[in-house]
């Protein structure tokens, strides 16, 4: 992800958009968390804490991404499906060129393949695409890629 | 007695009936593929081409604290996709650190 980001944050905006824990500690009866090491994280109850939990994950993995932090309704995993993790590359004309989500969903290297066809194509996917609005078939749920 | 017989025969029929109807009703019914068992939502599936969801979201902002430490708060400033997806191709990777 990092490198990924290295290699084409002129060319690409990229976001590290931080979601929902995927797997909190349990509150204590004082409501603090049950950590026993710094990954041991509660589910987050305010953006202020999403932004604290961000900050130890950034700091954790060495990532120097932009990061959004998801509203507390979860407008991107409602919208993208990042739960537990996601990627999604979007065109120049706010199509969706492609998306994983599931647990591996972070998947740089198909991200890369597909971000190299955009750019050869001014940051556009191909005109045989039709720009479609509505939710498409639960057969499809599966990494979607050009 | 013979009757009597006929009637339970004629309700037995007209229940089991029901039942049949019922069940070819729930069968035609569309599926909402977004719905999971349990009744929680699932998110809709995005497909190749189709428009992305528009969000806006606020960014995180780093301050450098007196001690070297590195502190985080939700800035002010928003981001909306759609504005930034007019200059340049965006790549989301969404994740949490647990």
């Amino acid at each position: 992800m990092q490198a990924l980001y290295e290699a084409y944050k002129d060319k690409v905006e990229f976001f590290f958009v931080y979601v929902r824990e995927a797997h909190p500690v349990r509150q204590g009866k004082e409501g603090g968390a049950e950590a026993r090491s710094p990954k041991d994280i509660a589910q987050t109850r305010s953006l202020a804490e999403r932004a604290m939990a961000a900050t130890d994950c950034l700091r954790g993995l060495k990532v120097t991404l932009p990061v959004l932090i998801d509203t507390m309704d979860g407008k991107t995993v409602k919208g993208y499906g990042g739960h537990p993790a996601g990627t999604a590359v979007i065109d120049r004309d706010g199509r969706i060129c492609f998306t994983s989500r599931g647990p591996g969903g972070v998947k740089p290297k198909e991200a890369e393949k597909v971000l190299k066809e955009l750019l050869a194509n001014k940051g556009k996917l191909g005109a045989d695409v039709p720009l479609s609005e509505g939710s498409p078939a639960r057969a499809a749920d599966r990494p979607t890629k050009r | 007695m013979v009757r009597r017989l006929k009637r339970r025969e004629v309700r037995v029929l007209l229940v089991c009936m029901a039942a049949v109807f019922a069940l070819l009703q729930m069968a035609a019914m569309p599926r909402d593929p977004s719905r999971r068992p349990g009744g929680r939502t699932r998110a809709p599936v995005l497909t190749v081409g189709q428009k992305a969801p528009d969000v806006e979201l606020p960014r995180l902002a780093l301050e450098k604290t007196k001690d070297g430490g590195v502190l985080g708060r939700v800035s002010s400033e928003k981001v909306k996709l759609s504005s930034v997806w007019a200059k340049k191709p965006v790549c989301l990777f969404m994740s949490s650190y647990t």
